[in-house]
């Protein structure tokens, strides 16, 4: 208690060399909650699109497909037949709907903008790409309309607007050419530079007849109604099909986003390293200017472990009030960013051209991230002030004392 | 000594029509194959990895610019229309109801998913007006004598930047032909493998075509119905005559 007591009065002694620590402490441990919060919004965002507008929580093709889907082999098809829907049969399995994804040429004479078109079922699409709600003016398409959801950037590449008529030349499976005169119904935004500038969306019956692939698809993606099983409800579909079976897990996108956040723990590292270098620096200051003081304490009958303790108690309120700043801020900020989003498009008009997703990004903090930010500012503090505390208590006393 | 100059003389002379130069045999190779207009029926039999397609048409052509197709079969293709006039393609799709131009590298791509390209189709330009010509060592082709000729480009319109030919020394068909990009790959690589004698010429009426850039596909293109030098009603090469209904 009375150790406590002197630490307590210790730190408040020099009141602004505890502040600049507390100060390093909080910043840190604020900038690791908050960019975690970041990260993982990012990653959520990016799962979620891939998700919905590509590969749903399983996506399946024919083996061939998966291998070429580079060059969109349209020969490479699934019949939609009432056996296949048998295969997807379960409990586990929410919504299964078939698309067609297709290279097209777009353009009032000459075709000069190639673009790619996805053929769905426009109802159950509401669930999987939620089209609707991105529409950003115009109407949603219905089945049996040779009408079309246009990305916005492809609309303005393209100078059309809701009611026009657009003409798309394509080939068919047969690899004949083939074309449509779609009216763009709607357009819609998701943000996604690559999606909004070269995407078009049409009905799935309509899709088939222009290609060629009457009550067949080339993907079929299923929603799940606990996508942590995708995993083992994708396994036990394979064991029923040779058609390539794909968990969203697996996306390619996805693992390499996983790998990349691996890249990010290292950013959290420098950050922390930084702040360690702070706090050490800190500490050093505090116990080699008081190296006569601790001799003192140490001729008045002070043993070392005490000495140790007084100081690591000293480290320790500035950690845990440092600390305790620091998630305070890094929560809060957090969290608000987590319901207002943070709009990059705003800093950049090209922002969002070529990322895989939305300009806005809601953050995404968690229990997990805003108790192990403020442990680890903690134990970290106490961690690095233990160097020099050790080494000033190995001193003699009368050495101690001599010192300036 | 006189007579042995005299002999000499006369043995060079009598030698010298089989001694033609790379110039002379491409001149009677264009000579076959570019018409002043021809109508014809046509198949194309489309052999992808075993997988086999036909598809029948039918068209006319006229000098080296001016050329008109129209698909017949099957069912699916049928009423698909393309004209070329000069540099330009159009294509009319029944579906569209409108003609929509083929332009630029678009040209080079598949002709209804066959080995040949819709340049490969309407090509009818001479060879001698494109390339720089070099005489290689004769060989046998298909069982016949061959002339071996290398073509390489001298000008930048042309799809293929060289062409080795092997021309047949009695009918002065190319009865092969590799094709090749500027960087030496080969890209196609075409076997004639019937040949038809008109009036005035021979004519290739059975054309295998393999893309090499394509893994195990072959076209085999068949003419039928040719008639050569015929007149041809203007209004065929015509936008309005692509799209009439």
């Amino acid at each position: 208690m009375y150790i406590l007591k002197l630490a307590f009065r210790n730190f408040f002694r020099n009141t602004r060399r505890s502040i600049i620590s507390g100060v390093s402490v909080a910043l840190a441990i604020a900038v690791i909650i908050f960019a975690r919060s970041y990260m993982k919004g990012i990653i959520e965002n990016i799962s979620e699109n891939t998700i919905n507008l590509i590969s749903g929580h399983i996506l399946i093709t024919t083996e061939e497909y998966e291998r070429r889907e580079r060059m969109i082999p349209l020969e490479e098809s699934i019949e939609l037949s009432p056996e296949f829907y048998g295969l997807l049969e379960s409990e586990e399995v929410d919504v299964v709907s078939g698309r067609i994804k297709f290279g097209v040429l777009l353009g009032e004479e000459d075709l000069s903008v190639p673009a790619l078109g996805y053929a769905i079922d426009p109802e159950k699409e509401r669930h999987i790409a939620r089209l609707d709600r991105r529409l950003q003016k115009g109407a949603y398409i219905a089945t049996g309309e040779p009408a079309a959801l246009f990305g916005r950037e492809l609309a303005k590449r393209l100078d059309v607007d809701i009611g026009d008529t657009v003409t798309i030349i394509t080939r068919t499976a047969y690899d004949s050419p083939t074309g449509i005169n779609l009216v763009i119904n709607g357009i819609f935004s998701t943000g996604i530079g690559g999606i909004d500038r070269s995407l078009f969306y049409i009905p799935l019956d309509i899709g088939q007849q222009l290609l060629d692939l009457e009550g067949r698809a080339t993907e079929v993606v299923v929603l799940v109604r606990n996508p942590d099983k995708a995993i083992a409800i994708a396994r036990a579909i394979q064991m029923r099909t040779d058609l390539s079976v794909v968990p969203y897990q697996y996306n390619p996108l996805l693992r390499y986003i996983n790998t990349f956040s691996i890249v990010y723990s290292l950013f959290y590292l420098i950050v922390l390293l930084v702040a360690c270098s702070a706090i050490a620096n800190t500490m050093l200051m505090v116990v080699y200017e008081r190296t006569r003081e601790i001799g003192m304490l140490k001729a008045l009958g002070l043993n070392t472990f005490s000495i140790i303790n007084l100081l690591t108690i000293e480290a320790g309120i500035i950690g845990l009030i440092g600390s305790s700043v620091g998630t305070l801020l890094g929560g809060v900020l957090s969290y608000w960013l987590k319901y207002r989003g943070l709009d990059l498009s705003m800093m950049s008009s090209t922002t969002s051209a070529d990322m895989p997703f939305g300009p806005i990004i809601y953050f995404s903090p968690t229990s997990f991230i805003i108790v192990s930010g403020f442990v680890f500012g903690l134990l970290v503090t106490i961690v690095v002030a233990l160097l020099p505390i050790s080494k000033v208590t190995r001193l003699e006393p009368a050495k101690a004392l001599k010192s300036i | 000594m006189n007579n042995v100059v005299i002999i000499v003389g006369v043995l060079l002379f009598s030698m010298m029509p089989f001694a033609q130069t790379g110039i002379e045999i491409i001149e009677r190779v264009d000579n076959n194959r570019v018409v002043a207009s021809l109508s014809y029926k046509a198949t194309l039999v489309i052999n992808i990895a075993g997988k086999v397609r036909e598809k029948s048409f039918e068209g006319f052509a006229e000098g080296e610019d001016r050329a008109y197709f129209e698909f017949t079969a099957p069912a699916r293709d049928r009423g698909t229309r393309f004209l070329q006039i000069d540099d330009e393609m159009w294509m009319y799709i029944p579906a569209v109801e409108k003609a929509t131009k083929i332009a630029g590298h678009m040209l080079r791509q598949s002709l209804m998913g066959s080995d040949f390209s819709y340049d490969d189709f309407t090509e009818n330009k001479e060879l001698l007006d494109m390339y720089d010509i070099e005489m290689l060592e004769s060989d046998t082709c298909l069982g016949a004598t061959c002339y071996v000729l290398e073509l390489t480009a001298n000008v930048a319109e042309v799809s293929y930047y060289r062409r080795k030919m092997w021309v047949s020394e009695s009918t002065y068909i190319p009865l092969k032909t590799n094709l090749y990009a500027k960087s030496g790959k080969l890209l196609k690589a075409v076997t004639v493998l019937e040949v038809r004698e008109f009036d005035t010429r021979h004519y290739p009426v059975r054309v295998l075509m393999e893309n090499k850039l394509r893994r195990n596909t072959s076209t085999e293109l068949i003419l039928e119905d040719i008639q050569i030098d015929i007149t041809v009603p203007s209004n065929i090469f015509t936008k309005a005559y692509l799209e009439r209904k």
